[in-house]
């Protein structure tokens, strides 16, 4: 009885904290728009060419796969970070030095990230009672038929994305920005796999494909016999040219068993996150790397016994006296200090690689990689300042706005250049005017990207998602628009050098207007 | 060299104000800020060092208004706030040629008072640590250091000896002294003894107003033949804390030697005795109308 008071209490604060973040209207804000995306038929489920009539049973299915795919994908970053603000607030400490246990906690976080998670459910549940009514195909409304996916495919899904995210705090290397990449990359690598689930095991595919398809597929064959097999979302740009009527999913014991277990596998993720939780002692925490010419057992300085202070020499600050270069020299410090020797190697590896290639090749290949290695330091850039609390003393220098911001921007811009130059090397040498172009194109967006992202969200995810998404979809997967690098294309530099001039531009109001305060 | 704060006014957006109608003019010296938690001196220091606006109001440094030109200000201010962070992977002679780099001090003079800034807060032996890695009172020694970089002839240090060890905090409060020659050194702070060491003035805040500002020994003047000694029983103490100002307990074998502040000889056995600066604050700060 006590342990569930302690979980209610400390679950409860951590909702209630959250929901009152402006972070949880962008949130939202997001669910409000997803559902408006699936109201205007821009996101809708379709089996080849068709679709089913909009009665409960379809718009139920169809607002659970939407829900399964793009809030379990993104979900997983709005509510990440929550045993991370414990720590730097200072709480955790407070928090450790009661009798809860690390179980407790962990239990209290995942159930706070579910009530997150299922807030955006309950949004775009109701979104889906209206999309039925408006489309006006079936005005009776069967709750059942409607709520049942949201019970048995949904439910589970984003308990078991609260406990992920909650076993990523956990885990130290997987707590910070490469965590943030680590689910991106896994969400998709898994996918593929999980497919295969449809045709052996259907009901155990996660975001629930399997189970929906498996069973819409028997009705519409009976209907269209033509029907390709294929399942998907999709939107305005492909075509549908028939409807058939489909009634739900008959909930076998064994379907539900199937489903339910997923919550099985969030409380195992719950149990290895109490493994690897430090319970905010510091002494656990990764140390900060030191130069081998300091041992780590390096003393504490000693007071000196005088406590007379030393003269010193006055400065003299002139109209004169300020060096963009030396600012711009240490935003570079600041920004690649850190790292560890195999991110250099494997930095200096793409760079080699891009050069040692043909033109085609670095383009479609290679360079996509080299820029995609650095996205933890470009993610730093516009948000470091409050990141690390030291706004106060760099936003009190001498025209903060001019002098920092532009430094900022330039020193992202060389690494984006320094990344690429094995590329430049090989398009200027291969004469391959076309791939320079979509490289310059590239190389200002993506500090332009950073520097936006950065100074309006004050964090790096916000870049980290965007830019990842972006990358998956834009230079890997040649999504028409989003190859910014010009992997398969020319790279659209008449878009993309515009639009990074706006992203600057909407960088120094962002930042002005925090100056303004 | 002075700064002018006249009708000084921040309200926030859940409409209380942090500080209403401040007035003040501050000339080369130290001037201790002291008031309860939540007073608004924060509030106050960080209008001062251009980092929050204000709602109401101006701040004049040598009659230029820095709310509309706040460089002209920042170029020779040097600003410690109460809680600051800094970059772990740095190390703190690196943080601090960041900080010149920024503040537009050029990098030999900049070099050469970073060497002399990191002895004088006793960090030489720690400067190519990465700052990470330092305790609570070495990056406080950082955060010390870079508000001097410029040679700022206006310094605001906002709880600066937190953290501190003794030593360090005494080190604190003579180059504090030494500075405050032909600067306006502003000094923020609840140990009173800090500030009864260095303040050559004294501000009392409380709740978001100005409720004194003298020097430290018109403060005791005015206390004098008020602050009494006297020996009470243990059970004496609750009823005596709800009539009077009490600023010292002090146990001994036949009861509690109490010290009180009071207009007029509280009891028959009451001693007079010397006021210090806590008398006064206590006196001042909402303990006039006992």
């Amino acid at each position: 009885m006590k342990s569930t008071h302690i979980i209610y209490h400390l679950a409860r604060a951590d909702f209630l904290e959250r929901v009152r973040r402006y972070n949880f209207l962008v949130m939202l804000g997001l669910a409000i728009f997803l559902g408006y995306q699936t109201a205007v038929g821009n996101v809708r489920l379709q089996l080849g060419d068709y679709r089913g009539e909009f009665n409960s049973a379809w718009v139920g299915a169809m607002m659970s796969v939407i829900i399964t795919f793009f809030v379990g994908w993104f979900g997983f970053y709005l509510v990440k970070g929550s045993i991370a603000r414990d720590r730097e607030t200072g709480v955790g400490q407070i928090i450790a030095a009661t009798p809860m246990t690390r179980p407790l906690y962990m239990l209290g976080k995942w159930i706070s990230n579910f009530a997150i998670l299922m807030t955006m459910v309950v949004i775009l549940a109701i979104f889906g009672v209206a999309i039925q009514l408006l489309s006006g195909e079936v005005i009776q409304m069967d709750f059942w038929a409607y709520l049942s996916p949201f019970l048995f495919i949904v439910t589970p899904i984003m308990a078991l994305v609260a406990a992920v995210a909650v076993l990523f705090e956990a885990i130290p290397f997987l707590s910070g920005g490469l965590g943030n990449v680590i689910f991106f990359v896994g969400f998709i690598a898994v996918i593929p796999f999980t497919m295969e689930l449809i045709e052996t095991f259907p009901a155990a595919e996660p975001l629930g494909f399997g189970l929906l398809k498996t069973d819409m597929q028997d009705e519409i064959l009976q209907v269209f016999p033509t029907y390709d097999g294929s399942f998907m979302l999709g939107g305005m740009d492909t075509k549908i040219i028939g409807t058939f009527i489909w009634t739900g999913i008959q909930w076998t014991p064994a379907i539900i068993f199937t489903r339910l277990a997923y919550f099985g596998i969030a409380f195992f993720q719950l149990i290895l996150a109490t493994l690897f939780f430090d319970r905010f002692d510091p002494s656990r925490a990764k140390p900060i790397r030191m130069k081998a010419s300091i041992p780590d057992s390096a003393p504490m300085p000693a007071s000196v016994p005088q406590v007379t202070a030393p003269r010193l020499t006055p400065v003299r600050i002139t109209a004169n006296g300020f060096r963009f270069s030396r600012v711009l020299i240490a935003e570079l410090k600041v920004l690649i200090k850190g790292q560890h020797w195999w991110w250099y190697a494997t930095a200096a590896g793409l760079i080699i690689a891009c050069f040692a290639n043909d033109s085609a090749t670095t383009r479609e290949d290679i360079l996509p990689y080299a820029w995609v290695w650095p996205v933890l330091i470009w993610s730093a850039i516009g948000n470091r300042e409050i990141h690390n609390n030291v706004q106060q003393l760099t936003f009190s220098s001498t025209s903060p706005l001019w002098r920092q911001l532009p430094a900022q921007w330039l020193a992202g811009f060389i690494i984006t250049l320094a990344m690429g130059s094995g590329a430049v090397l090989r398009f200027a040498g291969t004469g391959d005017t076309v791939g320079l172009l979509a490289f310059l194109s590239g190389a200002l967006f993506i500090p332009s990207l950073a520097l936006a992202a950065g100074t309006w969200s004050g964090t790096s995810k916000l870049f980290e998602v965007l830019y990842m998404v972006i990358w998956y979809l834009g230079p890997l997967n040649n999504v028409p628009g989003l190859d910014f690098i010009g992997a398969r294309g020319d790279g659209h530099p008449q878009f993309f050098i515009p639009f990074s001039i706006v992203l600057i531009a909407f960088a120094i109001f962002g930042r002005a207007r925090q100056l303004r305060n | 060299m002075k700064l002018t704060i006249s009708e000084l006014g921040k309200e926030y957006k859940n409409g209380l104000w942090g500080l209403k109608n401040f007035s003040l003019e501050i000339k080369p010296g130290i001037l201790g800020l002291l008031g309860p938690n939540g007073a608004g001196k924060s509030t106050f220091m960080r209008m001062l060092a251009t980092i929050t606006k204000p709602t109401d109001g101006s701040i004049r440094w040598n009659d230029i208004d820095i709310v509309r030109s706040p460089d002209t200000l920042r170029d020779v201010l040097g600003y410690l706030p109460q809680d600051f962070g800094v970059y772990p992977n740095l190390n703190a002679f690196e943080f601090l040629e960041y900080m010149a780099a920024i503040k537009g001090i050029n990098a030999k003079p900049a070099r050469k008072r970073i060497d002399e800034l990191l002895q004088l807060v006793n960090l030489v032996e720690a400067a190519k640590r990465p700052l990470g890695s330092y305790s609570g009172g070495m990056k406080q020694r950082v955060g010390i250091a870079q508000a001097l970089l410029n040679d700022p002839q206006l310094l605001i240090v906002d709880e600066p000896t937190v953290g501190l060890d003794p030593e360090e905090r005494v080190r604190f409060r003579n180059l504090l002294s030494d500075l405050s020659g032909e600067r306006i050194v502003i000094l923020s702070t609840h140990i009173v003894s800090d500030v009864e060491a260095t303040a050559t003035h004294i501000a009392l805040v409380d709740k978001g107003q100005l409720v004194r500002k003298d020097a430290p020994e018109n403060l005791l003047k005015e206390l004098e033949n008020k602050v009494w000694e006297w020996t009470v029983g243990s059970d004496d103490l609750p009823v005596l804390k709800q009539k009077h100002i009490v600023s010292g307990t002090i146990r001994k074998s036949n009861g509690v030697q109490v010290r009180v502040v009071c207009e007029r000889k509280p009891e028959a056995n009451a001693q007079n005795i010397p006021p210090n600066l806590e008398d006064a604050y206590l006196f001042f700060i909402g303990g006039k109308q006992k």
